[in-house]
């Protein structure tokens, strides 16, 4: 699960800025950005090419390492398409061609592993979804759409603990949402002693805090704020759950 | 607290996703979320020219609708006017199974919308496999569909983006109803000038290749109904099997030229074959039996409809949904149906295509008459025949035609009786009387023997291949007498075969007479009297009587000493004697024998195959002997060789890595070996590449397959399952794509043997019941069918599910019992009784009160010592 206390600043940098021209820290903190929202849907890729646990946590950790190693970040070009969609390719390429031959002669020692531990509920997500029919990269595409919605709202919700407006949150949180949720809305709004025109009112706000969280997000790894490229993208991860 | 955010995310993507374009789309539109009467509450979809939205309406009636909205910045002439289009489309029609027009307007900016009523559904194959509807209700679901889109067709629309998302279930009163949703690329039957809007750019076809004709993903503009019916014949093969039509061939994005490539290749599998393959490999990679369980034993009627409609030349389908729908109504009424089998001049074209390899100079010809103008051709020689001036060629093309035709006449029968892929061999059955009946004509009678002949050793039906060579010979003997060199080298051919397999015991003397013909008419030490002595060798080696063979080697490289021969004849005549001394083990000999025939094989650039053919056997007699270490080093430095030198031969490449693979593994270097198959599969697939099977060679498919294969066993024997059982799946796909038995078994064997080292038994054992079902069943060989019924009693065996494993051995009993063949063999019968005689013993140790199967005494009689 994603530690609320990584988030990355987005307004300062994106991610490939901080990795290449940001202090120690930046690098660091870029890195573990990198490492949060990469890890699983990257998991779910070697699952889904029939990687045994050990085997698919083994090749993405690897996968990471000899980034940081090898600094290809630094060489990627960010004009020239989406770091997602560039990541997913490096990965697919480390993994049939370096990892199934370093695998071996890797493990029991070598380089110095990343200080950062595999998440814990990547096989659980990769069950989740593991009998669906689709192909590998919506998969990718929906496990890291997944993990961007996740991290957002957990953002947004830290923002309220901090103001402590937690439980407010939570009400609103299951409407945010869930299509038709279990209660409806009159119920909730009787409860928390609101009219249901304000609590649609409380609700659109919060959604638009939401929204600035995902778009923080996306703009992190797309490398930009430009709106319409960041719609674009949502549109993109919509569709994967088409 | 992680987790609760986490769970509240789960399952809701999609609508988080869609609230966020709809809060967009609702900032655009500039109001509260408001586009006339209607409220936003839902992003439903975004197809090229406009989002679908689930909204509200209050007044005058309140409901709820689907509202399609044009994007910002399509609103180009074009799109208007296809986005018009749709909405007239939909208000001219009125029909139970097409969501209806409620309302059409403009938003403040301009953009036009309409809506619809609002379908609450899922997909109608969702629908299907969610209800686990039985195939009977799977058609009357499929006919109302059909019965949506001919009304639209009355209406003069052409769909043509038929697919199902595009046709949703609902239910009413318990009772579902499809509606057919979107007619965003419909087209007017009348109005030419709307379809340029179907064309975004040249040459970019809208809508979904996997559903598409032909035509359609040809780019034609001359699109009519039969596409739809094409269409429909894809939704109906995948409502009932699970599958696309061409499965295992097609991704979710899948090109337009692709599919077209694939669907002019191929013919699909038909639907009541695809079903159990998508129940077996759904059992497989799934290990749950459920959604198509009750699919089985769809009738071969259905089949032909559905083909029918997804024939290639839309000349071919259903000429309306019309006559469509009164087929499968046919068909519900127990009436015959009008689409049947592929007739014979059809398939004389396909299978001609599809066999010209093996039939090759004899077809060519003939496929030409057969084909098109062929008929009117065959008439007309008739005729003249009758009149007496026919030419001999003329006559000797009517009776191959003739010969053919009736061949023909029997695949399609067979065909019919939906036994496809055993049809040819089954159509070749009688042809040894058929050729007998061509006397008229021997040497159109000698021609036909030995193609025949061929193919059959082709087919691996070997004991049918020698009769007609043997018969060959003769007509050729009678044509240009016995001691002409053309029956003689047709006799060697057939003594070759004779050698090689079947009756070897009567060939030594059959050899002997031969050589003694030849040394009367004075052919003594003349290269052919060489390559028939060669014979005696190898027959006596392959009788194993490696002793009596290694004599008459010697016999035989001392005369070649004192003679000249050619350096391929030596090449073979060294080889051989090789095999005689190896076999009877003098190894010295054999070493410097096979040394020299490497450096002779070099020296000749031009005996580049017999290079190949000497290496392999170098590298048998290394194995053999179970010097690893030295196969190891001396493919070490041939591959070396091979990789450095330009414009290497990649097949042998890849062959030589896989026998470095094997040497490696059983020299303990277990890592190399995976690397070097790994190696060897890379290099296959570059040969083949996926996407497009019709560019790939049979040669570099066979060999993807070979070198997964490779690749799979060894990491399953490394202990590395999941790569094992994935590279064996892989295999296999490959395999059955390309349609080759021998290499589908293989496969499949690797899959089976990767499960049960992983220890999954129950996978195992429904591999091995895949195989038996997709190949043991064929072969005429009793040890065929006998190995995969085998496994799958051993496996129940092992999971102790003896009563299983009981009826299954009475079941390999009873068909041993049927192939004389079979009960010939004693210690064949033996081993079978063997097998049985544990079940009946696990069997009463689980149920001591099981009765004793009636087959009981026939079992120990069979294991008794003679």
């Amino acid at each position: 699960m994603p530690d609320v206390s990584h988030h990355f600043p987005a307004t300062r940098w994106t991610l490939l800025q901080a990795l290449r021209e940001g202090g120690e820290e930046d690098v660091k903190m870029a890195m573990e950005a990198l490492y949060q929202s990469y890890w699983s849907p990257l998991y779910v890729v070697a699952r889904r090419n029939g990687l045994n646990e050990h085997d698919a946590e083994d090749s993405v950790q690897g996968f990471f390492e000899s980034m940081l190693e090898r600094e290809t970040l630094l060489r990627a070009d960010q004009s020239r398409g989406k770091l997602r969609t560039y990541l997913l390719n490096s990965f697919e390429f480390y993994r049939s061609k370096i990892w199934r031959n370093a695998a071996a002669k890797k493990r029991g020692g070598g380089i110095e592993h990343l200080s950062y531990s595999a998440p814990s509920d990547a096989e659980e997500r990769y069950l989740q979804i593991a009998d669906e029919t689709a192909d590998m990269e919506t998969l990718y595409n929906r496990e890291w759409a997944r993990n961007v919605l996740e991290r957002s709202l957990t953002a947004l919700r830290e923002e309220h603990l901090a103001k402590a407006q937690g439980e407010r949150f939570d009400m609103l949180a299951m409407h945010l949402t869930q299509a038709e949720s279990e209660e409806p809305l009159a119920h909730s709004a009787r409860q928390a002693g609101m009219n249901e025109a304000t609590l649609r009112q409380a609700l659109f706000r919060l959604r638009r805090s939401y929204r600035e969280k995902i778009e923080d997000e996306l703009a992190v790894t797309l490398g930009t704020r430009d709106p319409e490229l960041i719609r674009c993208e949502m549109r993109d991860l919509f569709k994967a759950f088409e | 607290m992680a987790c609760q955010v986490s769970k509240l995310i789960a399952g809701h993507e999609r609508h988080i996703l869609a609230q966020m374009l709809a809060d967009d789309e609702m900032q655009e539109v500039g109001l509260d979320g408001h586009i006339g009467p209607y409220r936003l509450a839902e992003c439903l979809g975004e197809g090229g020219f406009g989002f679908v939205w689930r909204a509200e309406q209050a007044e005058p009636i309140r409901r709820e609708v689907a509202l399609k909205v044009l994007k910002r910045g399509m609103d180009t002439a074009q799109v208007l006017a296809r986005f018009s289009l749709e909405q007239q489309a939909l208000a001219s029609m009125e029909h139970p199974h097409i969501a209806a027009l409620l309302d059409a307007g403009a938003t403040p900016d301009g953009r036009p919308f309409f809506a619809m009523e609002l379908v609450r559904g899922s997909s109608i194959t969702t629908y299907c496999r969610e209800k686990n509807l039985p195939w009977q209700q799977r058609v009357a679901l499929f006919k109302d569909v059909c019965g949506g889109v001919l009304h639209a067709h009355q209406k003069g629309m052409i769909h043509r983006d038929l697919k199902p998302s595009n046709i949703l279930v609902t239910e009413l009163d318990g009772k579902p109803v499809p509606k057919i949703i979107d007619f965003g690329i419909a087209k007017a039957m009348t109005e030419g000038f709307v379809q340029e809007a179907f064309f975004t750019r040249a040459g970019h076809v809208m809508g979904t290749p996997l559903y598409m004709s032909p035509e359609q993903l040809s780019g034609s503009r001359d699109v009519d109904v039969r596409s739809d019916v094409y269409a429909l014949g894809v939704l109906f093969y995948q409502m009932l099997t699970g599958s696309l039509p061409y499965q295992a061939l097609v991704r979710e994005n899948t090109s337009h030229a692709e599919m077209l490539r694939i669907v002019s290749a191929k013919r699909p599998v038909r639907p009541s074959v695809q079903i159990t393959e998508t129940v077996k490999m759904a059992a497989l990679r799934e290990k749950r039996m459920q959604p198509f369980l009750s699919m089985s034993g769809i009738p071969a009627d259905l089949d032909w409809i559905i083909l029918k409609a997804l024939e290639q030349e839309r000349d071919r389908r259903y000429d309306s949904v019309g006559a469509l729908i009164a087929d499968v109504e046919r068909f519900q009424n127990n009436e015959p149906v009008l689409a049947h089998p592929p007739s014979v001049g059809y398939l004389t074209g396909r299978w001609v295509r599809r066999n010209r390899l093996a039939f090759a100079a004899a077809c060519v010809s003939l496929a030409a008459i057969i084909c098109g103008a062929g008929v009117a051709l065959w008439q007309a020689h008739e005729a003249r025949l009758a009149q007496g001036q026919a030419e001999t060629e003329a006559a000797r093309a009517r009776q191959a035609v003739g010969f053919l035709t009736a061949m023909l006449d029997r695949v399609a029968d067979e065909i019919g009786h939906g036994r496809n892929p055993e049809a040819l061999q089954l159509a070749l059955a009688n042809s040894h009387e058929e050729i007998q009946k061509l006397s008229n004509d021997p040497a159109l009678q000698a021609d036909l023997f030995k193609r025949v002949g061929w193919l059959y050793d082709k087919m691996g039906e070997r004991k049918h291949t020698l009769p007609l060579l043997k018969a060959q010979v003769e007509v050729l003997g009678q044509i240009h007498g016995p001691e002409s060199q053309t029956a003689l080298e047709a006799e060697l051919a057939y003594l070759i075969k004779m050698v090689d397999h079947g009756a070897r015991s009567s060939a030594p003397p059959l050899i002997e007479a031969l050589l003694n013909r030849l040394e009367s008419s004075g052919q003594r030490y003349s290269d052919f009297w060489f390559l028939v002595k060669r014979q005696v060798v190898r027959v006596w080696t392959k009788l194993r009587q490696p002793q009596k063979a290694a004599v008459i080697a010697k016999e035989l490289l001392r005369e070649l000493a004192e003679h000249r021969v050619s350096v391929s004849t030596t090449l073979f005549i060294k080889a051989s004697c090789f095999d005689a001394f190896k076999d009877s083990h003098d190894h010295a000999m054999a070493e410097s024998l096979i040394q020299e025939c490497l450096e002779l094989a070099r020296a000749e650039p031009a005996q580049g195959i017999q290079l190949d053919w000497v290496e392999d056997r170098y590298l048998s007699h290394l194995r053999a002997k179970g010097d690893h270490q030295r196969a190891v080093q001396w493919l070490h430095q041939r591959l070396a060789e091979l990789r450095n030198s330009e414009g290497a031969d990649q097949s042998r490449l890849i062959q030589l890595l896989l026998a470095q693979a094997q040497f490696e593994f059983d020299a303990g270097l277990r890592t190399e070996a995976i690397r070097h198959a790994a190696e060897a599969s890379a290099i296959a697939q570059q040969m083949s590449p996926r996407d497009d099977p019709k560019q790939a060679t049979d040669t570099a498919r066979q060999h993807l397959v070979d070198t997964l294969c490779s690749v799979a066993s060894l990491e399953s024997l490394t202990g590395m399952h999941q790569p094992a059982i994935h590279h064996a799946r892989e295999a296999f796909r490959v395999a059955d794509e390309q349609g080759h038995i021998n290499r589908l078994q293989d496969a499949l064997l690797v899959l089976a043997e990767a499960y049960q080292r992983s220890g999954d038994l129950e996978s195992t054992y429904e591999t091995y019941r895949l195989r038996y079902e997709r190949t043991g069943q064929r072969g005429a060989n009793y040890q065929r069918w006998h190995e995969d019924l085998k496994s799958m009693v051993e496996v129940r065996l092992k999971q102790n599910r003896a009563a299983e494993a009981m009826t299954l051995v009475r079941d390999l009993w009873g068909k041993e019992m049927t192939s004389p063949q079979a009960r010939a063999d004693k210690e064949h019968m033996a081993g079978v009784a063997n097998l049985a005689l544990s079940c009946q013993r696990s069997l009463l140790q689980k149920q001591p009160d099981a009765s004793i199967p009636t087959e009981m005494q026939a079992w120990q009689q069979a294991v008794k010592p003679e």
